[in-house]
This record gives structure tokens, C-alpha cells and sequence, in this order.
């Protein structure tokens, strides 16, 4: 980002379990939104999927995301810097990422991450809760 | 919501951003436009003292300038700290603590700005540099 450059404004990040982005349109669609994540089982690993929505931008930038577990801001995984060019201030920017494999391993808030120009301008925090799955067999526990 | 899987391989990721390549072999990264593959960088430990916020997590105001933060692991807890203004979030991350900063931060823009007629000297020179940084985007603020 040249210092002409704006501040783009993040006006959504949403995490889903996948992303469907359709090949002819580009359209997305995100199945399974979640703001918490129960598992019988950690450490885990899932698949995530996250949408970004940017608006107000212009110009080139310099976008990293980064998968955080908050309790120790353990960087649990992160996508390389990746350099994208902006044409019109109007439009707003959409990202679609799945991430699959992610791996979590304790419970408590983890979030995504949005760094433009290294600027922290957005997140997604959810927390992960191990559960005990019920008994759906009905014997004896 | 969610299944166990294996706890093995690194994320892969799908996105519809134009992405560079990276080094490692595995995992990958398939994209839209153009396909592209790309690394996920997984585990890092890395943790900056520095986060330079590029958003207050309120969309009653933009932010026009950098904020830069300086992170304070001495203590309980962590410290997001704008030493310009010695404003500062404490919370149990620097993520969690850089939000608890932008909240007190848009507090005090507001306060300031009723009562900037009958400011002192100190407070003066707060609110010229909050007005450098940040900017309301609607008129009720």
C-alpha cells in the first residue's frame, strides 16, 4: 500500500465449514456458518471454510491470513502474503479461502486474522468446546 | 457440528484470490483466478510486539492513519498499548487486547469531541492526533 493509498474497511469475515464458489459465475456460497465448534475429540482436525469482504479500497496491496489460537497467540497456521491489485474504489473485494486439515488442538477462542499492508483491519473469532457425543445406541453407558 | 479426523497433514487451501507460490511441497493451495497452488505456513510461534491497526472493530469510524501498538507480555495477561496517546486494552491476548484498545479508543474520540471546547493542553493534543487516525463515517457519531 502507497501511503495514497485507503485503509480498506472490512465489512464481513465469516467462517463456514466450506466455501462453494461456483466455477462459471464466481459466485460463493457458504454452507455451515459457525461461530462455535464442538468436538468430541481434540486434538482435531476440520475443514474451514472463510469469506472476506472488503470495501472501500483502491490501489495495490498486500494481504496475509493468519489462523491464531488466542489463549497464547500461537500462529496456529498462516497463508503467505499475497500481493493483489485493487481497480475501483466502488467495487468491493471478495475472498473465498477452504482451508482443510486445520488443525486444532485445545479448546478456547481461536480466530482468522485479516492483515492488509500488515495492518490488522479484520477477524473472525470462534470458540472450540469439546463435547460428550450422547449415547444414541441406548445401552448402558 | 464438527467431525473427527485425522490429526495429521498440513492445511490445504482453496481460494479465488490471485496467490503466489511458496516453498513447501505440501500443502497446497488451489485457486479461481488464476489456479494457483500455494503453501499454508503451519505453527509458528512467532509473536510480535508490534501490531499496527488498520480498524477500530466499529463501523462508525474508519481509520485514516495507522494505529501503531506496542504489546506488553511482561504482566498477567496482555497489553495492547498506544503510547502516542497512553491509551492501552488489556485482555488475555493481543488480538483480544488490540479490540479492548479500539474500544476504549472510539470512547474517547467520542468523549472528546463533546467536550472538545473545554479541553486542556493534554487532552488537546490527544484529540489532534485521535483526529489524524481515525475519522466517523457517519454524522451521529
Amino acid at each position: 500500500m502507497t501511503s495514497q493509498n485507503p485503509i480498506p474497511e472490512v465489512a464481513a469475515v465469516i467462517v463456514s465449514q466450506v466455501l462453494v464458489i461456483d466455477a462459471v459465475t464466481g459466485l460463493k456460497t457458504l454452507v455451515n456458518i459457525f461461530s462455535n465448534l464442538q468436538t468430541p475429540v481434540l486434538p482435531m482436525a476440520t475443514s474451514i471454510g472463510l469469506f472476506v469482504k472488503m470495501v472501500d479500497g483502491e490501489g495495490t496491496y498486500k494481504l496475509r491470513i493468519r489462523f491464531v489460537r488466542l489463549r497464547d497467540d500461537k500462529i496456529v497456521l498462516e497463508v503467505p502474503v499475497q500481493e493483489f491489485a485493487w481497480g475501483n474504489r466502488l467495487e468491493p473485494l471478495e475472498i473465498g479461502i477452504n482451508f482443510q486439515q486445520v488443525p486444532i488442538e485445545e479448546e478456547g477462542t481461536h480466530e482468522f486474522q485479516v492483515f492488509v499492508d500488515e495492518l490488522y483491519v479484520g477477524r473472525a473469532p470462534f470458540a472450540v468446546k469439546k463435547i460428550t457425543p450422547p449415547n444414541l445406541t441406548g445401552g448402558n453407558q | 457440528m464438527t467431525m473427527p479426523t485425522a490429526y495429521a497433514s498440513a492445511p490445504r487451501i482453496e481460494t479465488g484470490v490471485t496467490l503466489n507460490k511458496t516453498t513447501q511441497p505440501e500443502p497446497q493451495v488451489s485457486q479461481a483466478v488464476p489456479m494457483q497452488t500455494l503453501t499454508a505456513i503451519q505453527g509458528s510461534t512467532e509473536r510480535s510486539d508490534k501490531v499496527n491497526l488498520g480498524t477500530v472493530f466499529d463501523r462508525r469510524f474508519r481509520v485514516h492513519k495507522p494505529i501503531p501498538l506496542t504489546i506488553d507480555r511482561s504482566g498477567e495477561g496482555v497489553s495492547a498499548i498506544w503510547p502516542e496517546i497512553d491509551e492501552f486494552g488489556h485482555a488475555e491476548s493481543a488480538a483480544a487486547a488490540s479490540v479492548e484498545l479500539a474500544r476504549s479508543v472510539v470512547e474517547l474520540y467520542s468523549t472528546l469531541e463533546r467536550e472538545q471546547m473545554n479541553l486542556g493542553p493534554d487532552l488537546e493534543r490527544v484529540w489532534a492526533i485521535l483526529k489524524q487516525h481515525i475519522v466517523p463515517v457517519r454524522p451521529e457519531c
